[in-house]
């Protein structure tokens, strides 16, 4: 008890507060801007903390990331410039309602969602981290495996109408995943000599290149003379929108939370990931699935919930086990390390102050969030009204210097310039750019997790395929993946009749 | 109008490149450091080699009255930012770091490196590090490394050990020479990958850092030997491969470096700086909460143990030549 109390007045001091506000609106920035995301965000502020009592630089770090995950969603709704991976789904149904005058609605339903998703995320790491981390261990390479695969298959919700050209977009981002230093043999690939190419291709400047300036360019060359992007607005109250999830689509918010989280979890996972597998699971079981690319509300409230309840699931095995869910919070293992904190089973009897007001701290980081979403939008949506002869160089200025700060590479500037580029040939050709970044994110996973099972299930003299798929986990994920493909499938025939 | 601007900006790039001028002039190497130093380190912020060497700048700048200015250029164990800092200017204003066995094994397994042994002048190094070799006693129930060469020479390439990184490769197969046994390597991700595999059984045991002692405590998961000669803490007690008569001792040190040709005062004020801060009982204290070791290498000193290490990988090439493929 003594340790709560300690950890509140952490919390709630004033200096508390302040640092988690401060964590927390840069976090929205970060999140919002093309080419900054948590991940940049988090490792920037990193050595601030270091001259920081350790629950001070904690509750900041983790605010940022809570921030970040849900300020991809602005720009992805407004400008259709996820500036996160996370919010790449959250772009394909918030764009379309931002177009057709409502993106007060997509901006309350992004807000409210990822509000609901990071507290559902953080009450359930207060309460079962030493369970949920005992199961997360057993996901092996075999589950691991299957779980990326699942995440493929979500590539049937996000192809729209054509199937070769969506098939097109995830194999060719599972192509950019091949390049550079292959994890299983360290021998390189696809590097054509260039040592900028060992470490691999970034997802940031690909994506910023694919989402943000091709997007830009793409409105550049547009043939209709808009200034703005919409003058249509609609008013709605933020009220309005929390009371149409909660008694409309709880269901969906409930289990999109609950998928985040459990994504989260999971070693080497994350938030976008999260956000691809509940929007593929929504599509399925939405009424709105015929809608879903058109500005369909379930479409925004499931990836968003999901990937803000994959902030509070990935701190699960981080404390628990020093295993970090996700490329955020393992930078924060190494905020943890410099404080002398070596995550793992200790780490709770030996810092429970700290740690719990890190917990609480981000509960607190959550509700802030949610007031500046819901007190923002209004201004957020100002950003329609300014010329577009602004944004499109303020965007693509923003892009590239988020492209060089990833890295601090030059080389990757390079990058999204050309990506832009290839980004505008499939924008004009209809080819949907959302699979691209499925292929490039999960391609690595997948790729990695089957190699393993391969060297292992030959090292034990069995066969392969029943090595992955006799195994209880494997089972159950199978069967979702059945039902996600399925799902699909029947939505596909309906669209044809 | 038009033309005063012209004049303005005309001026203005007069009085820029006189400054500019007369900053390169002024420049002697007993003034060392008169601006702020460039600090490259090629490796991801948050990570092992990045949090060490984020103290030591810290500790550093405030030593030599100028900042340290870190960038993470992190890729190819290194090979990226150091392909940047082997080009960069000799004059003491751009210094890196990077780790001993990555180091080496870029040089003599990597591709299209243009940068060699002797492009860079090692100032010295401040820490020792040592991988541990784990078992999960379900899968396994081994107790010592007797057990696990016992079951390997019975059962050939049977256990599987997860590993990380390249450097793991080597003490793999430094180990497999030495013991007469073929065991199975599951590469990862990372060390926290590995901990995950072998806590979950997934593997049989995993090469993982002296650290993880702590974490695995309790979870079913079993230290068996130190890979390093030295028995350094926390791990005093542990026998190393060594002491049971296998000849293998890796360790891990970061070197801190400055592109070859950097004038030797300058970079003996480095070195000395470095020796300064480190020997401060307070910045080891700060080490030791990292769970880093103290260990002071000067110049001279850590350029003969990256040499025994470089002869210990070459010998290793020389007689497993496809140790890496």
């Amino acid at each position: 008890m003594d340790y709560i109390i300690s950890a509140l007045g952490s919390v709630f001091s004033p200096m508390g507060l302040l640092m988690n506000l401060i964590g927390v609106v840069l976090g929205i920035i970060f999140g919002a801007l093309p080419g900054l995301n948590g991940v940049v965000g988090v490792a920037l502020l990193l050595p601030l903390t270091y001259g920081m009592q350790p629950a001070y630089g904690l509750i900041m770090l983790a605010g940022l990331y809570m921030g970040a995950t849900y300020g991809g969603s602005i720009s992805a709704i407004l400008l259709n410039c996820p500036g996160t991976g996370e919010a790449a789904c959250t772009a394909l149904n918030g764009n379309p309602m931002a177009r057709q005058g409502k993106a007060k609605d997509a901006l309350y339903y992004s807000c409210l969602a990822s509000g609901f998703g990071g507290l559902f995320g953080v009450i359930v790491m207060l309460f079962f981290t030493p369970v949920l981390a005992r199961v997360a261990l057993k996901f092996g390479p075999p589950e691991l495996f299957l779980v990326s695969i699942m995440g493929l298959a979500v590539v049937g919700s996000l192809m729209g109408k054509s199937l070769a050209k969506g098939f097109f977009a995830v194999a060719f981002g599972l192509i950019l995943s091949i390049v550079g230093m292959d994890v299983t043999s360290v021998n390189y690939r696809f590097t054509f000599g260039n040592v900028n190419l060992q470490a691999g291709l970034d997802l940031i400047p690909i994506s910023v290149g694919f989402f943000a300036i091709a997007e830009m360019l793409n409105l550049l060359l547009s043939d209709s003379n808009m200034e703005i992007i919409t003058d249509k607005f609609s008013e709605v109250k933020a009220l309005a929108i929390a009371k149409d999830i909660i008694v409309r689509r709880w269901r969906i918010l409930l289990k999109s939370s609950i998928i985040g989280t459990i994504i989260g979890i999971l070693p080497g996972t994350g938030g976008a990931i999260a956000s691809f597998i509940s929007y593929g699971e929504a599509q399925r079981t939405s009424k709105e699935s015929k809608m879903f690319g058109q500005g369909a509300p379930d479409g925004i409230v499931a990836p968003e919930s999901a990937n803000n309840a994959a902030v509070g699931g990935s701190f699960v095995p981080l404390l628990s086990l020093g295993i970090p869910g996700s490329a955020t919070s393992a930078i924060i293992f190494g905020a943890l390390t410099v404080h002398g904190m070596i995550p793992g089973p200790k780490l709770f009897s030996e810092h429970t102050s700290t740690m719990y007001a890190l917990m609480i701290g981000l509960l607190v980081s959550t509700l802030l969030m949610v007031l500046i979403g819901v007190y923002g939008t209004p201004l957020f949506t100002k950003i329609l009204r300014i010329k577009i002869s602004y944004i499109i160089p303020a965007v693509i200025a923003f892009s590239l210097f988020g492209a060089f700060s990833a890295r601090n590479s030059v080389f990757d500037v390079l990058l999204a310039v050309v990506f832009g580029l290839i980004g505008l040939v499939f924008k004009r050709a209809s080819v949907p750019i959302a699979p691209v970044v499925l292929g490039m994110i999960l391609g690595s996973m997948a790729e990695e997790n089957l190699r393993q099972s391969m060297v292992i299930a030959a090292a034990k003299s069995v066969n392969l395929f029943s090595y992955i798929v006799l195994r209880p986990i494997s089972i159950v994920i199978i069967v979702l993946i059945a039902l996600l493909i399925w799902g699909n499938f029947k939505t596909r025939l309906r669209g044809d009749e | 109008m038009k033309r005063r601007a012209i004049i303005i900006g005309l001026m203005l790039c007069i009085l820029a490149s006189g400054a500019l001028i007369a900053a390169g002039q002024s420049e002697t190497p007993a003034d060392y450091p008169t601006r702020n130093v460039s600090f490259l380190i090629p490796y991801n912020a948050g990570g092992g080699t990045d949090s060490l060497m984020r103290l030591l700048a810290n500790a550093m700048e405030q030593d030599l009255g100028k900042s340290l200015v870190i960038t993470n250029r992190a890729g190819g164990l290194g090979q990226v930012g150091l392909t940047e800092l082997s080009a960069a200017k000799a004059d003491g204003y751009t210094i890196g770091a990077l780790s001993n066995l990555d180091h080496i094994l870029v040089l003599l397994t990597g591709e299209n490196v243009a940068y060699g042994y002797d492009s860079f002048e090692y100032l010295g190094a401040i820490n020792t590090t040592a991988n541990v070799l784990y078992a999960n006693d379900a899968n396994t129930g081994f107790k010592s490394v007797d057990d696990v060469v016992a079951y390997a020479k019975e059962h050939p390439g049977e256990l599987t050990v997860s590993i990380s990184g390249k450097t793991h490769i080597a003490e793999i197969a430094l180990f497999e020479k030495a013991a007469g046994i073929d065991l199975t390597t599951v590469m990862q991700g990372s060390g926290n990958d590995s901990l995950a595999a072998v806590l979950g059984g997934h593997v049989d045991m995993a090469l993982m850092d002296k650290n993880f002692v702590a974490q695995v405590q309790g979870m079913g998961v079993t230290p068996i030997v130190s890979f390093s000669a030295d028995h350094i803490s926390p791990i005093e007690d542990m026998p190393t491969l060594k002491d049971l008569g296998y000849d293998v001792a890796t360790e891990t040190y970061r070197v801190v470096v400055a592109p070859k040709g950097t004038p030797e005062e300058i970079c003996q004020k480095l070195t000395d700086c470095m020796e300064r801060v480190s020997s401060d009982p307070a910045f080891q204290e700060k080490m030791a909460g990292m769970s880093e070791n103290y260990r002071w290498l000067d110049a001279d000193a850590v350029k003969a143990r990256l040499d025994q290490d470089y002869a210990m990988v070459e010998e290793l090439l020389q007689e497993v030549p496809d140790a890496f493929n």
